[in-house]
């Protein structure tokens, strides 16, 4: 087929009921997100968008399938409700969560060398019957995410759209959802972030052309072509911004994707992950010295973004007992996560994937803190009275930590979930110290 | 003389030009009016009452009782009027000014010739009173005459479309004329050594499409909200027509978001590239509703009928509850909308159905129909 005609395509829609149902879906997402941007979201305000945009999308791609628009937001859709499910998943292994954290805690002090080896021993077994109680919580993964399967097989079909841009977008948000779906998933997600249709657009190539049937050259138009020569130079910039943009966007998410297989890798994970991480916080620096897109909100979306990766291979990182050691914890490791992730929302306020990796992190934060408490309460039976002061302060800032963390994982989630916030609890009433 | 002997003799028109020519340039030359022995005017009757309407007035002409000749020189005072009689005999009699009498019949008589018949119908009823009884007599003649003319349909109808008097008052040279202008158009277009004239012709033009799109916007990218109709009798049909506007600049609006940020804001996931969402922004026609009263508002709808329109229906259905007050059916908002130009339909029906809480609750709807209507420029 020509190509020109195939980029009409792709501009066109079938009839106006496939371009009403996509523009209805596409308001009602956009509403939605105006939803979980708010303070407190309403549960039935995000249910009502998110079921509005479902419903056209779906029925717009089901009855013009030929229509690319539709479909790729309905993979945007399809990604959204799913990280919904995430969340409600997420909270229903909250306890196993909590496990997961108290696991990296007695891990942490098995293989600390203050301790003694009775000591080490007891923890490595606290962590091993931790670990079994959090299994649900490892195996999240291992659960079918039938709308993420579904999303990345729409995407995967636009990889062969008419235009190059598209292919790349939908290029890059397959790869995205590919992360998400876990640590096998990865190398795929590596493979289309390297394949042609991720590649950037050379300044070469030709350019989409627009078959729009020229307009009469007359003096009403000519007016129209002077005035509309400005907003073509801005359009051109903000493209070519775009395309800065987009480059470190795919570099990040490569990068993040080859650290997140390094630390899968624990025979010769710590040169692998040393370089890979090195490399993935170039990114990050990249991203820093990006003068050109300054002044647009691209560069808070990417440093948000990158942030956010960051956070996450710092969680991967502590789960992985080889790229731990006394010197550098598995708590510290969370501690570091749980900073990106904040600084990710300083960018981008109420950011729904910073905030679910934050709330599952305190989630975990929580377990540590308890696993700490519990470890200085046993020391604390066996202390000397002059030791025991110190001991039970000690004790009971690790107590305030596990009630602090759970409380903002609670109001974190109740946020994501549109519930009303749990009661506030004062800090300061827990405890004595 | 009826429109359709008119038309037929235009028809024979130019069979009998050399005629008409000569009978038109005749008249034009020396100012006399059309002799009832003119060939050209015995082949039909209509021709001389045609003759009689387009003729100059005489320079200098003097009302004759028919059939008497015209003094020699009418530059003589006549005593006409009344004398007063009083106790003491004849004491004054009243002069009548023939002169100024009949100047004032030359000055209607004119006024009728140049077309100002109304102005010269006025002038001979005026004149009816005048001292001069033959004055008198030729006003009232000639004031019968002139309203005969005002009271013909093309006089009346002239007042709305002046080209029904053009073609009744002058007319042989209404036609010559036309001939005239087609032949030179003819001549622009075709005759090549022209040709250069037609290129002035045409630069000159350019500008027209532009215009007749502002004025009559002939395609889609502008097409006015006319009332809609209520279905039902609680329903908001102002409000739904007010939503329907701001829901097409809404529509503008998603769109421009869609590709305003790198990534759809709640996920880590790209949005469409700017290019693309602009270049669909691009061509979405715009929507609009405007309310004048009077006069302005019967053009505006003329304007309206003419070029693109958005006709609607709306019904708020209620919900309905069952004898306990518990809820049956959620209320419902139905609203049909179609696109016309002139008495063409362009668009439509689209038809939408949405839950609602009230009648109120209209921007869902509105927005659907207004998307629908925008997506007329979207489609294959």
């Amino acid at each position: 087929m020509d190509a020109k005609l195939r980029i009409e395509d792709l501009l066109s829609f079938s009839d106006e009921e496939s371009f009403g149902l996509f523009m209805e879906g596409l308001r009602a997402l956009q509403l939605y997100e105006d939803e979980t941007l708010r303070e407190q979201p309403a549960r039935s305000n995000l249910e009502r968008w998110m079921q509005d945009a479902l419903e056209c999308l779906r029925d717009c791609v089901s009855q013009y399938a030929v229509d690319l628009f539709p479909r790729f937001y309905l993979g945007v859709a399809l990604s959204m409700r799913n990280q919904e499910i995430f969340v409600v998943r997420l909270q229903e292994v909250s306890s196993a969560c909590v496990a997961a954290g108290q696991y990296l805690a007695h891990r942490d002090m098995s293989r600390d060398p203050e301790l003694s080896s009775e000591e080490r021993e007891f923890e490595a077994r606290r962590a091993a019957e931790e670990s079994e109680v959090a299994r649900p919580y490892w195996k999240l993964d291992h659960r079918p995410w039938p709308l993420l399967k579904e999303a990345s097989e729409i995407f995967q079909s636009l990889l062969s759209a008419p235009s190059s841009k598209l292919q790349r977008v939908a290029a890059y948000n397959l790869a995205q959802i590919y992360g998400r779906r876990g640590q096998k998933f990865l190398e795929r997600g590596i493979n289309v972030l390297n394949g042609p249709e991720a590649k950037p657009i050379s300044k070469s190539a030709p350019k989409e052309v627009d078959t729009r049937p020229a307009k009469r050259l007359n003096f009403l138009n000519s007016l129209n072509v002077l005035l509309s020569l400005t907003a073509d130079r801005q359009s051109e910039q903000r493209a070519r911004l775009e395309d800065i943009a987009l480059d470190l966007q795919f570099d990040c998410l490569r990068e993040s994707f080859k650290v997140r297989v390094a630390a899968r890798d624990t025979v010769s994970a710590p040169n692998n992950f040393k370089e890979t991480y090195a490399n993935f916080k170039a990114v990050g620096d990249r991203i820093e010295g990006a003068t050109g897109i300054g002044d647009l909100v691209f560069k808070k979306d990417l440093q948000a973004d990158f942030l956010t990766k960051l956070g996450y291979v710092d969680y991967e990182r502590a789960l992985n007992p080889a790229l731990t050691s006394p010197s550098f914890t598995a708590t510290e490791c969370l501690e570091q996560a749980s900073k990106s992730f904040l600084m990710a929302l300083e960018h981008k306020e109420h950011w729904n994937p910073a905030q679910i990796y934050l709330a599952m992190i305190r989630r975990a934060q929580s377990g540590v803190a308890e696993a700490f408490s519990q470890h200085v309460d046993r020391r604390l039976r066996k202390a000397h009275s002059e030791q025991r002061d110190l001991l039970e302060r000690e004790r009971n800032n690790f107590r305030q930590q596990q009630k602090q963390m759970t409380r903002e994982a609670d109001e974190l989630f109740a946020n994501l979930q549109g519930l009303p916030m749990p009661a506030a609890t004062s800090a300061n009433s827990l405890g004595d110290g | 003389m009826s429109w359709k002997s008119r038309f037929a003799l235009s028809l024979c028109a130019p069979l009998s030009v050399g005629a008409l020519l000569y009978a038109t340039f005749a008249w034009g030359q020396d100012g006399k009016q059309a002799d009832l022995s003119n060939p050209a005017c015995q082949c039909q009757s209509a021709c001389c009452g045609a003759a009689r309407a387009t003729s100059k007035p005489p320079a200098r002409r003097t009302i004759q009782p028919s059939g008497a000749k015209a003094p020699p020189s009418m530059n003589v005072n006549v005593l006409v009027g009344p004398a007063s009689i009083t106790a003491t005999g004849v004491t004054s009699i009243p002069k009548c000014n023939v002169v100024e009498e009949r100047a004032k019949l030359d000055a209607a008589q004119y006024a009728r010739n140049d077309g100002y018949r109304e102005q010269a119908a006025n002038q001979y009823l005026a004149l009816l009173k005048s001292c001069d009884p033959r004055t008198r007599v030729a006003a009232s003649d000639q004031f019968h005459v002139t309203h005969e003319q005002m009271s013909s349909w093309w006089w009346q109808m002239g007042r709305y479309f002046p080209p029904f008097r053009w073609y009744n008052v002058h007319f042989p040279r209404f036609w010559i004329a036309l001939a005239i202008a087609g032949a030179l158009v003819f001549a622009i277009v075709y005759v090549p050594k022209l040709r250069v004239v037609h290129g002035i012709a045409h630069w000159f033009a350019k500008p027209r499409p532009g215009l007749t799109e502002r004025i009559f916007a002939t395609q889609f990218p502008r097409a006015s909200i006319m009332t809609p109709s209520k279905l039902t009798p609680d329903t908001q049909a102002d409000l739904f027509a007010a939503m329907l506007q701001s829901s097409a600049d809404a529509a503008r609006r998603v769109l421009e978001r869609a590709g305003g940020g790198l990534q759809v804001r709640s996920t880590a996931l790209l949005s469409l590239p700017s290019e693309m969402t602009a270049r669909l922004t691009d061509s979405l026609p715009t929507i609009k509703r405007v309310d004048l009263t009077g006069f302005a508002r019967f053009f505006l709808y003329v304007k309206r009928y003419f070029g693109w329109r958005v006709e609607s229906q709306v019904g708020f259905c209620p919900p309905t509850r069952s004898t306990d007050g518990s809820p049956l059916t959620p209320g419902r908002l139905v609203a049909s909308a179609t696109l016309h130009s002139a008495w063409k339909l362009r668009g439509g029906p689209w038809p939408v159905a949405r839950r609602v809480q009230d009648q109120y609750d209209i921007d869902a709807v509105a927005f659907a129909i207004a998307v629908r209507i925008m997506g007329m420029s979207r489609g294959r």
